[in-house]
């Protein structure tokens, strides 16, 4: 009760500021700093309050920027999402750091059967059930335009990729807030981060494809297909030299680590975004680096290479919460709901279909290795959720196929919406009802996998 | 680039400074405390700004104001968190009338002895009342820091001399916030549709009401059961919050923050835990706070530097005297009973006088059209480091005296 009525006075106490000043909220030190707090309590007091309904507290971030959102009380505008861009990137960073540091080469080689099992079986059932519904059905109701048949497996092959995609960072989440620790967590969390960069790589080489089958475009993209390639290298590079920097800091400084961090999500994201212009000036190539990528493998590294992993996992703990609150409070603002209303069922039945071959591949998986049957169905229910990069790829949509490419566009985010909502929810119950919630490890597996 | 690389300096040489400043701490003597209370970065930002290497420009200065904002309010959750009741109360209620006359009266020596100087060089200038009376209050301003490494320094007997000047410190601390809570009160930004067509003491009163809605309402997030990244995230949001308030509102950050922290600090059974959990967050901020302070600090000629000197000898004069003469029997009681050096044991200004500077700083819209307001900030900086240096000296001397 308390939580709903501060919530309150601080909603009250926001709209009648931006009906009293609305020319000043164009001001970076209002956005930042006004709009900023009232982001990160607002969802902080909405997960609370979900989190007394047994939903994840995710969900109540998600909801919270849903609601205070451009498309429902208009709180914060498209602009002011944007000017809070950079804290997003920021906490992606963060996230995919830790995510990083969650990888253990003794634990992943321990369960390689069953992380490489259901890091192929799964991207390869969902990618053989959604090519056909779109090659086939999209063009029927027309919702793809009549391309050639060639183009069309192109788009065909894109949204498989992108249903193959799924959301480390969701994962991360819902497994801190349920204190979640065992091998079931370990290799969801595994997989998901495998899976990931694998749809980055198969994602750019589809629209390299895409390129040769057109016949206004250019031919076979090589080019492009060898840069992404040397970009994705890059970015691991970057990554072992940001970790054994990190390394460095431990041995010699080893404080206020939280601060450091956040210095080092914001180099990266900075360096990130600064070096396609810096790069095409200086070499004539415009050179894009990952910022997930680079984290993620730097958190891999740390933990893996130079042992410094339980430091930094440390200093991650204690900053999680304003991270997650304010990542997933501005992807709530983010999500389009005019997109959902409009293609909603299609979206349903691309969900369906999404979700069937998850729940194949993951059952499959598991009735091979020999465990009991409710494992599969877990692991199914933790591979749901889709979010930042989904949407990041799916925004390359439009620009490549100019005709028709909007529809496409929004029948993905209205997939990835729905995704959204209901991922985090079911993650959650599997984690309950394997055991592994409150931090209760449980031997799911009769036998080592 | 520019900016990734001005961040990226000011966050290592923050980290760095940390350790050094914080943790490794450097002999006692006459100007310790320029480098124990981190002082120095002010010089650092200075020379990291537009007067030399030029990192932090004023582009990439605009884009770090939130910062400035947030270490306000910051600063003031801390002041305010520190006026505990059944602290304060240990000390008579005569003791209070008597800092509040030592107060008073430093108020006013300066503001004589400064508006006779600026009345010479700016005859025409409309600004100099202003200009006068932010000085005036920022005199009030004594670092705790350094009297608190002071006492780290002095064997125990002398100790309740330290604790007398800590006290002193924070009331006219205190009132220093209230005063310049008042003077925000006449700020009337030019452009960006902030502020309120209320009145000066209007805005006074509803900084004191905000600052207490803003006090209940961490008193009620408190109340229920948090853990500690809770409470980071609670205060962090409520202070960018305030913040974000004040500067659309043209009201002091400072003093809401100190209200909402006053009542945090008497209506919760928490308020000692919450005050270490701030000054865990506080250092780094603090650091770059200064940085970012120095890299405003403009020296055009020898004009600021001299009015930079006769500020510092104004107000430490100003101390003496009034020290000698309201505070020299307030501690009767106490282990010491001549006390009559007190005033010169409070030169230090850092920590609040730069949140004043930067406040104050912050209200310039245009300030190179109002050349008696531009200086000040400058003046008022180089006070400050000035007033680290020679600190040490008069603790000193308040210690030998017994």
């Amino acid at each position: 009760m308390t939580h709903l009525f501060v919530l309150f006075v601080l909603v009250l106490l926001q709209g009648i500021l931006l009906k009293g000043f609305p020319e000043a909220f164009s001001l970076v030190e209002v956005q930042l700093t006004l709009n900023f707090g009232f982001l990160l309590l607002a969802a902080y007091l909405f997960g609370e309050w979900t989190a007394r309904i047994r939903l994840p507290k995710l969900t109540g971030y998600l909801f919270a920027g849903i609601l205070l959102g451009p498309d429902v009380l208009e709180y914060f505008s498209h602009e002011s999402v944007e000017a809070l861009r950079f804290i997003d990137e920021l906490a992606l960073t963060f996230i995919a750091l830790s995510a990083g540091l969650e990888l253990r080469m003794k634990d992943l080689k321990k369960q390689w059967r069953l992380l490489s099992g259901l890091s192929l079986a799964i991207p390869v059932s969902v990618f053989v059930l959604i090519v056909p519904f779109v090659y086939f059905a999209l063009p029927r109701l027309g919702i793809l335009p009549a391309f050639p048949s060639s183009q069309r497996a192109i788009v065909a092959a894109l949204f498989g990729t992108l249903a193959i995609s799924q959301s480390p960072s969701s994962t991360l989440a819902v497994i801190k807030e349920c204190r979640a620790r065992g091998e079931f967590s370990e290799s969801a969390l595994c997989v998901t981060v495998v899976t990931d960069i694998f749809v980055i790589m198969l994602f750019s080489f589809f629209l390299a494809l895409g390129g040769a089958v057109d016949p206004q475009g250019p031919s076979f993209e090589m080019g492009l297909l060898m840069t992404i390639l040397a970009e994705i290298f890059l970015s691991f590079l970057l990554g072992f030299l940001l970790a054994w920097f990190m390394s460095i800091y431990v041995k010699y400084i080893r404080t206020e680590s939280i601060f450091f961090l956040l210095c080092v999500a914001f180099v990266v994201t900075r360096l990130c975004l600064a070096l396609p212009a810096s790069s095409a000036h200086l070499t004539g190539v415009s050179i894009h680096l990952d910022p997930l990528l680079i984290c993620i493998s730097a958190g891999f590294f740390l933990r893996n290479r130079f042992r410094r992993g339980p430091f930094y996992e440390r200093a991650m703990d204690r900053s999680f919460l304003p991270i997650f609150v304010v990542f997933f409070a501005l992807a709530g603002t983010r999500l389009d709901l005019g997109a959902l209303g409009s293609m909603w069922t299609w979206a349903l039945l691309f969900v369906g279909l999404r979700m069937l071959g998850i729940f194949l591949g993951s059952n499959g998986v598991l009735w091979r290795l020999g465990a009991p049957f409710r494992m599969g169905n877990f692991y199914g229910m933790s591979f749901i959720t889709q979010a930042g990069v989904s949407i990041g790829l799916a925004g390359l949509i439009p620009g490549r196929f100019p005709e028709g490419g909007d529809a496409l566009y929004t029948l993905l985010l209205a997939s990835i919406v729905i995704n959204q909502m209901i991922g985090p929810i079911a993650f959650k119950v599997a984690l309950e009802q394997s055991g592994e919630a409150r931090g209760v490890a449980q031997k799911l597996f009769r036998r080592p996998t | 680039m520019k900016t990734l690389a001005g961040i990226l300096f000011l966050a290592i040489l923050a980290l760095a400074g940390h350790r050094k400043t914080f943790v490794k701490i450097v002999p006692f003597g006459a100007g310790s405390f320029f480098f124990l209370t981190g002082t120095e970065f002010l010089l650092v930002g200075y020379l990291l700004g537009d007067s030399f290497l030029g990192i932090l420009d004023a582009h990439t200065l605009d884009r770090v104001r939130p910062v400035l904002i947030l270490g306000l309010g910051w600063i003031g959750l801390l002041s305010g968190i520190q006026l505990e009741w059944k602290a304060l109360r240990m000390f008579g209620r005569a003791s209070y009338l008597r800092v509040l006359l030592y107060g008073c009266s430093v108020l006013l020596l300066v503001s004589v002895g400064l508006y006779a100087l600026f009345r010479v060089w700016f005859p025409s200038d409309p600004h100099i009342g202003l200009a006068v009376a932010v000085l005036a209050v920022t005199a009030l301003c004594t670092a705790h820091a350094s009297i608190a490494l002071w006492m780290q320094q002095v064997s125990r007997r002398k100790r309740p001399l330290g604790l007398m000047l800590q006290f002193v410190a924070s009331i006219t601390g205190v009132i220093a916030i209230v005063l310049f809570g008042l003077l925000a009160g006449f700020y009337h930004p030019a452009e960006g549709g902030v502020g309120t067509p209320l009145l000066p003491l209007e805005k006074f009163l509803f900084s004191l009401l905000l600052g207490v809605l803003m006090g209940i309402l961490l008193l009620m997030l408190f109340r229920t059961r948090l853990g500690e990244e809770d409470k980071v995230l609670i205060v962090i949001g409520l202070v960018l919050f305030g913040g974000g308030m004040t500067y659309l509102l043209g009201i002091s950050p400072l003093l809401v923050h100190l209200v909402a922290g006053a009542v945090l600090a008497n209506f919760s059974l928490k308020s000692e835990e919450t005050f270490q959990l701030l000054m865990r967050i506080e250092r780094p901020l603090y650091l770059i706070f200064l940085m970012i302070a120095g890299a405003y600090l403009r020296i055009g000629g020898p004009l600021v530097l001299l009015l930079a000197g006769a500020y510092v000898l104004i107000r430490a004069l100003s101390q003496g005297v009034s020290g000698a003469v309201f505070l020299g029997r307030v501690f009767r009681d106490a282990e010491h009973p001549r006390t009559r050096t007190l005033g010169w044991g409070l030169l230090s200004q850092a920590g609040l006088a730069v949140a004043l500077a930067v406040h104050f700083h912050l209200w310039m819209e245009a300030p190179s059209s109002l050349p008696v307001l531009n200086v000040t900030f400058s003046v008022l900086l180089l006070a400050i480091l000035i007033n680290e240096l020679i600190s040490p000296l008069g603790l000193a001397y308040v210690t030998r005296e017994k």
